[in-house]
């Protein structure tokens, strides 16, 4: 071999298609490190650097005749060398030319390194989403158990628990609305001498007498309106209509459906208030007409219905 | 209905009758065939095709759950297999494939008449009493290499897998399909491949197995084969004159003879 070439400073390397050295350059006998040229290309590859090279090498070869950068490592005495080779395949023989690259094998592990890590960090980036995300899901879910759990509670606030009719404060929350929006009529109902059933046959005949009353005034109002408890034995009608005559027929209505209903101690009568929210237009105010009214009505015997003026 | 012949980009030529199926290894795909199979088209139908993730295979079939071990590879070999109307096939695996083969004959003996190993190994791993050739670390070091190496070799592999080197424009676009989508799917394929332990599978093998040996395999030297060849019952071990891991590339009419008269015989 030339003088230059077998010092040239890069491994050189020839062998034939069986992968048998035929010869190689002083510099390759010293990168590996060896005492004499080996038989076979395996012989100078760490087993890792084998599989890859039978793996990869002959396919490459054989289409292209030539090979370039591929990343190796020569067995060494005191561990692996890393070696770029290119090889091309001239006159049947493949020649090769290897280049130590320790420095940029030093580079390239640190960016391998670098990249898994963004990878694992990606990955745990990635993890992490879609834990909030299922956080987030069970946030939402809770939101709407939360929501159809205060719908129930708005519910049973504003529902007298005896009757199931609404309560006072319904009354409080939505009419001034109602009110100023439109017109609408009011009645006050009380039970006459309600006093009387507490003291005679004791409060669990009076919450009977008021449960069965509540249904009478549903039944009668109808779809003509609602009826609310305000508390005791005072119950009201809401009624969205404007003719107080109409308003009145309604009223007698329901004082005579609780006249002839069959009542279980003893009969009893309501007297009824009336008002109409055209003259004057807040809750309070109405409701102290329709108060008038149904004093009007106590007044003048009970058992009987009064307009407000 | 899922599209086997499409998944597993499925090629059928030949003018035979007998159906032979061949499966590629690691690392490559269908097309490293190519030479072997000249020589089977007049008397066989012949097949082959892409495990999903490698060559041409639909890869987005590709799961880490399925391929994490060979039953999900050997599931693709049946499902290949069961998407034919031949009821019975000769199956020729390089490398992993002839495991993939093996597990397939085990699970499904009346649909393969004969098998034919090129560099077997079922267990790549030194063990006490077993010298499989490789050390854990040899196995990390081969990973490691395949990532920095990986664009060179999707680069020479390319123009060889599409084998159309009159339209190189398919080879790079085959380029780039290889460098953006594989190496995570070929770094899971080498793990399955080299932390596989199949020994314990080789006796349950019932279907006749020629076992083909080459010399200065690095990667199933001659000992492994001989284990595969000892414990399996119906078995034939052939050695060649071929040097390497690939003679069905290096040396494809050695192979496709030593093929024949074993089928002959």
């Amino acid at each position: 071999m030339e003088e230059q070439l077998n010092f040239a400073p890069l491994g050189y390397l020839v062998m034939d298609q069986e992968l048998k050295i035929i010869e190689m350059n002083r510099t390759m006998i010293e990168m590996s490190h060896l005492v004499s040229v080996p038989t076979h290309m395996h012989d100078l590859l760490t087993i890792a650097s084998r599989v890859y090279f039978q793996t990869y090498f002959i396919p490459a070869i054989i289409t292209h005749g030539a090979v370039s950068e591929m990343f190796l490592r020569l067995k060494g005495p005191d561990g692996p060398i890393p070696v770029l080779m290119n090889t091309r395949k001239r006159n049947e023989l493949f020649e090769c030319a290897f280049m130590q690259v320790p420095i940029r094998n030093e580079y390239e592990n640190e960016l391998l390194n670098a990249k898994r890590e963004a990878e694992q960090i990606s990955q745990a980036t990635a993890e992490a989403n879609s834990e909030l995300q299922l956080l987030l899901d069970e946030v939402k879910y809770k939101q709407e158990e939360l929501n159809i759990m205060n719908g129930r509670l708005r519910e049973m606030t504003n529902t007298d628990v005896l009757t199931g009719l609404k309560n006072r404060r319904y009354l409080e929350e939505f009419l001034p609305g109602l009110i100023a929006e439109s017109n609408l009529t009011l009645l006050i109902i009380d039970i006459d001498f309600f006093k009387r059933i507490n003291d005679t046959f004791g409060h669990h005949a009076g919450d009977v007498v008021l449960k069965e009353l509540a249904e009478v005034l549903t039944r009668t109002i109808g779809d003509d309106g609602f009826a609310a408890r305000l508390g005791g034995e005072e119950f009201v009608a809401v009624l969205p209509i404007v003719e107080l005559s109409e308003a009145q027929k309604i009223a007698e209505k329901i004082r005579f459906n609780v006249e002839m209903h069959d009542w279980p101690y003893q009969p009893i009568t309501v007297s009824i208030g009336v008002a109409s929210n055209s003259d004057c237009n807040s809750f309070p105010d109405l409701l102290n007409e329709a108060d008038t009214a149904l004093y009007n009505s106590k007044n003048a015997g009970r058992n009987r219905v009064s307009v407000s003026s | 209905m899922m599209d086997v012949a499409k998944r597993n980009n499925v090629k059928i030529t030949g003018q035979g009758k007998t159906a032979i199926i061949f499966g590629h290894g690691f690392g490559c795909d269908q097309l490293v065939w190519n030479e072997v199979i000249d020589q089977f088209k007049i008397d066989y139908k012949v097949i082959t095709f892409d495990y999903v993730g490698s060559g041409q295979s639909d890869k987005t079939a590709y799961s880490q759950e399925r391929y994490s071990d060979l039953y999900g590879y050997k599931q693709d070999l049946l499902d290949v297999c069961d998407s034919l109307e031949d009821d019975s096939f000769i199956f020729v695996g390089h490398s992993v494939s002839s495991m993939i083969g093996m597990l397939a004959s085990i699970e499904r003996p009346e649909l393969f008449s004969k098998l034919v190993m090129i560099g077997p190994s079922p267990h790549y791993l030194n063990e006490p009493g077993y010298q499989g050739g490789f050390d854990k670390s040899d196995i990390i070091e081969l990973l490691d290499m395949m990532e920095v190496n990986y664009k060179e070799w999707a680069k020479y592999l390319a123009p060889v897998v599409m084998s159309n080197e009159d339209r190189p424009e398919l080879a790079e676009n085959f380029e780039q399909l290889l460098c953006s989508n594989d190496p995570k799917i070929a770094r899971q394929f080498a793990e399955v491949t080299f932390t596989s332990d199949m020994r314990s599978e080789l006796s349950k093998l019932t279907v006749p197995t020629l076992i083909m040996q080459t010399q200065f395999d690095a990667i199933a030297p001659l000992e492994v084969g001989q284990y595969v060849h000892d414990h399996i019952a119906n078995s034939r071990l052939v050695i060649m004159k071929a040097m390497g891991h690939n003679p069905h590339i290096s040396d494809a009419a050695e192979t496709a003879t030593v093929i024949k008269e074993y089928l002959a015989g």
